[in-house]
């Protein structure tokens, strides 16, 4: 799910950007340090939409002339929920299972939570393929998937989902492969 | 008893006893331990994480001395207490349940952040130390205050707190015996170096081998598998839980609720004691004692009173043998003689049935009545008549001579027909 949300952060500047520019470079620093990284409480931080408040630069006491801004910002969080419904695509697949991505999260759907009636077939590349061979999950298909489990780390969250649910599994062959 | 204090105790007993109980348990385990930012970030979603996932990862909970003197049970006796009263000093319920000040303010915060229990913390006369002071002789002291805090059960909420924790453990009962096991055991079989190591599905990623495209153990690089699937072992505490034996423990879970659930539903028709917050309480039996206090005072001096007024209810113990006392109403009401209108009971035309026996004919009645006794004579005498003359009849021939009687009249009677059709 996604969320926009306020949050806070001190950034270092060097005294060559003190200048007409410093709040420019300031922003593009904080999009650089921030944008992609991924908070146990927010979850990934996918995009800064506005600079809130940036504070007046304290010069650092280590020496080196370098000054800190704290700077209050919005921007928009992507935080998966135990029991969310979402989009993935596949990204390995083995015998235990496999693995899928939706945006920056990585999920696993291991082989007890995907449907009785799909086997793995390593006879070509390695897949999942129905009893009736109509649904083919290999690399690059898209899957709807169910958020089962969660393990969230300080800077990174893994998730287990399940395609055995009703309306869950194959949506899109993608360019791989196909009927 | 009302319904909703029946309900409380019945969830102290179902649900806080224990769940306090594991949580001073995981309070005295996690206490000492110093926190990493993992962990940190970790506990902060505990509700998120599945605990039971990662099987290495869970210790067993250090118990300490003080930890052990907690008693589960403590839940049911304060809970009980607070059932009897309405809103009380925390201080003076210790005092009456002979318990440590501290044990029970622990239990309480338990209690509110668990939604049961309303607090409120005020600040009050000393009246200890004034009196200390009084003693002294000191008079003029000023006022010495110290906050006190008072507690009461919130039954309102209490009744949406257990009804939502019915639903919820229910749902996830459900979930789980109709989605079967969430979490995968995989294990090291290393061949030349076994380390055993176990892990979950949740370690999934960190177990892919991006070049060979299976599962090596993190620890000493070997091949993982899935536990009790292609001759891996299975671990101890992982055994696996099947269909049958997870309905078997949903069916056990609905059959150990349905009484807390009755009494949910009989809770649920009668509106909840609502004892307000604790200043609208005070001011509501100040109200109500200077009232009662000045004789009466009308009936609509007492408006204010009355809404909160203090019925405080002994305990009640109500043993029934046998079949309930409902039950047996029911039996006596199905076993009555039905009673009848009076209508079929009493004839309502006597009047007139008097009236006509008058004027009918005394001698028609006599005649009326001797006419039975004549045909009865008649029928006697013909009774007896043919007994006899069947007796005579069976006493006098033997079955044999019957036969050859038979067979005469037989004979008799075909001649008779050659003789009405003679051929011509």
């Amino acid at each position: 799910m996604f969320f926009h949300v306020n949050l806070e952060r001190n950034i270092t500047l060097e005294p060559r950007h003190f200048g007409a520019r410093m709040k420019a470079v300031l922003e593009e620093k904080l999009r650089h340090e921030v944008e992609g990284t991924c908070s146990g409480r927010y979850g990934f931080i996918v995009m800064v939409t506005r600079l809130a408040e940036v504070s007046e630069g304290v010069v650092t006491d280590d020496g080196t002339a370098r000054a800190k801004f704290h700077i209050k910002y919005d921007c928009v969080v992507f935080r998966p929920f135990k029991g969310e419904v979402m989009d993935a695509v596949v990204t390995q697949v083995n015998k235990f299972g496999f693995f899928a991505e939706a945006g920056p999260l990585q999920l696993f759907v291991s082989n007890a939570l995907i449907t009785e009636d799909m086997q793995f077939d390593s006879s070509g590349e390695n897949c999942y393929v129905s009893d009736d061979q109509q649904i083919r999950i290999q690399r690059d298909a898209s899957v709807r998937v169910r958020i089962v489990g969660m393990r969230i780390d300080a800077n990174d969250i893994f998730c287990i989902a399940t395609i055995k649910d009703d309306y869950l599994g194959l949506i899109d062959f993608g360019s791989g492969g196909g009927i | 008893m009302s319904e909703h204090k029946k309900l409380m105790r019945m969830t102290a007993r179902a649900f806080y006893a224990t769940s306090y109980a594991r949580e001073r348990l995981n309070a005295r385990a996690v206490a000492p331990k110093p926190t990493t930012s993992t962990d940190k970030a970790n506990s902060g979603d505990v509700a998120m994480m599945d605990v039971g996932a990662a099987p290495s990862a869970v210790k067993a909970p250090v118990v300490d001395k003080k930890t052990k003197i907690d008693d589960p049970r403590v839940v049911e006796v304060v809970v009980d207490a607070l059932t009897r009263r309405t809103w009380t000093r925390e201080d003076d319920l210790a005092n009456d349940l002979k318990l440590s000040f501290k044990q029970v303010r622990k239990l309480l915060t338990y209690l509110e952040r668990e939604k049961l229990v309303s607090r409120a913390h005020v600040r009050e006369k000393d009246k200890a130390r004034a009196q200390a002071l009084a003693e002294r002789g000191i008079t003029d002291a000023p006022d010495v205050k110290k906050t006190v805090s008072w507690c009461s059960l919130n039954y309102g909420r209490a009744l949406d707190v257990t009804r939502y924790r019915l639903h919820v453990m229910k749902k996830q009962a459900r979930q789980r015996v109709d989605k079967g096991k969430i979490h995968e055991v995989y294990v090291c079989v290393g061949p030349t170096e076994f380390c055993g190591k176990i892990y979950s599905s949740l370690d999934a990623a960190a177990l892919l081998d991006p070049v060979e495209m299976v599962f090596k153990c993190s620890n000493c690089g070997c091949e993982v598998r899935q536990a009790g699937k292609d001759g891996a072992p299975e671990p101890e505490g992982a055994a696996r839980e099947t269909k049958e034996s997870l309905q078997r423990r949903y069916d056990e879970l609905e059959r150990q609720f349905k009484p807390l659930e009755a009494q949910l539903a009989k809770a649920m028709k009668t509106p909840a004691p609502l004892y307000g917050t604790l200043t609208e309480w005070a001011v509501a039996r100040k109200r109500y004692s200077q009232n009662k206090g000045g004789g009466g005072g009308g009936g609509g001096g007492r408006r204010g009173g009355a809404a909160l007024d203090v019925h405080l209810e002994e305990t009640k113990f109500v043993v029934e043998l046998g079949s309930t006392a409902e039950e047996q109403q029911k039996q006596a009401e199905i076993d009555a003689i039905k009673v009848q209108p009076e209508w079929v009971t009493r004839n309502q035309f006597e009047k007139e049935d008097a009236a006509q026996g008058a004027a009918a004919n005394g001698e028609d009645a006599k005649d009326a009545a001797a006419k039975p006794t004549a045909d009865n004579e008649v029928q006697e005498q013909y009774l007896q008549a043919l007994l006899s003359a069947l007796q005579k009849q069976q006493g006098g021939k033997k079955p044999e001579d019957k036969k050859e009687e038979v067979a005469a009249d037989v004979a008799a009677a075909v001649d008779d027909m050659f003789d009405e059709w003679e051929d011509v």
